[in-house]
């Protein structure tokens, strides 16, 4: 992913510095944006802290999917069992948002000199 | 048939979002926190599993009532958990957006848009 965004932003800073036009930049942000989807819909799962319900969420932080073993039916009393469902969509989250902070890293500081105004003059050109 | 917003009225409306973008970005910033310390709840079962949620749908809570857990099969029980999140979830989201369309943009649109209109233009 990290290779993805470094290709956008070279892509993006490439068009930007020649005079490709601010069509083809527009070009890279759409694929960028697409990236950033798939991204955004890869799913992790997390576990209470003794395994009884796994809940998987995407990086985005939806809840898709929870799942109950049969022994937490069991074993557990009605307010523990609505506590761990809720603890395992609690690490879940926090593994999705710690693995969509490792994919995508600190945003490299590129293009801070960019001027949309100039994008804009090189259009009516 | 609905109205359509008098386009002159809105083109006096939209002048006067940009001419206090400040005042503008206080309101909803005051309305993100009042949302913020509330909480909405989603069920399923007929109420047996409710989650809670807060303003910004952080989740708080899951409960289960002791008959749906007693009747219920384990997946059936976990998809139910599933299903009150998302409600939980989306009715904060609705509500986040709808307060900040509403006292954002209401004083400024007010004459151009009612509220039922501001709101068609709200994502679920």
């Amino acid at each position: 992913m990290r290779d993805f965004i470094e290709q956008y932003l070279s892509t993006s800073e490439r068009y930007y510095r020649s005079d490709a036009g601010p069509e083809r930049m527009r070009a890279a942000a759409v694929e960028f944006q697409a990236g950033l989807r798939e991204l955004m819909s890869r799913t992790v799962t997390g576990t209470d802290p003794s395994g009884y319900v796994a809940a998987t969420v995407s990086l985005g932080g939806k809840l898709s999917r929870t799942y109950i073993s049969p022994h937490a039916v069991r074993d557990l009393s009605a307010p523990e069992l609505g506590e761990a469902c809720r603890a395992a969509v609690a690490a879940a989250r926090t593994t999705a948002a710690e693995t969509f902070q490792a994919a995508v890293g600190e945003f490299p500081e590129r293009l801070t000199d960019l001027d949309p105004a100039e994008l804009v003059r090189r259009r009516k050109v | 048939m609905t109205a359509m917003p008098d386009p002159y009225a809105l083109a006096e409306a939209v002048r006067g979002l940009v001419a206090d973008p400040a005042a503008l970005q206080d309101r909803i910033r005051t309305v993100v926190e009042a949302v913020t310390q509330e909480t909405f709840t989603g069920t399923a079962l007929s109420g047996g599993v409710v989650a809670t949620v807060d303003g910004l749908g952080a989740l708080r809570s899951i409960e289960i009532a002791p008959a749906t857990k007693r009747r219920t099969d384990n997946l059936t029980l976990g998809d139910a958990v599933t299903a009150a999140v998302a409600d939980a979830e989306r009715t904060a989201r609705t509500t986040l957006a709808t307060r900040v369309a509403e006292v954002a943009l209401a004083d400024r649109l007010g004459g151009a848009l009612t509220a039922e209109q501001l709101r068609r233009f709200i994502p679920e």
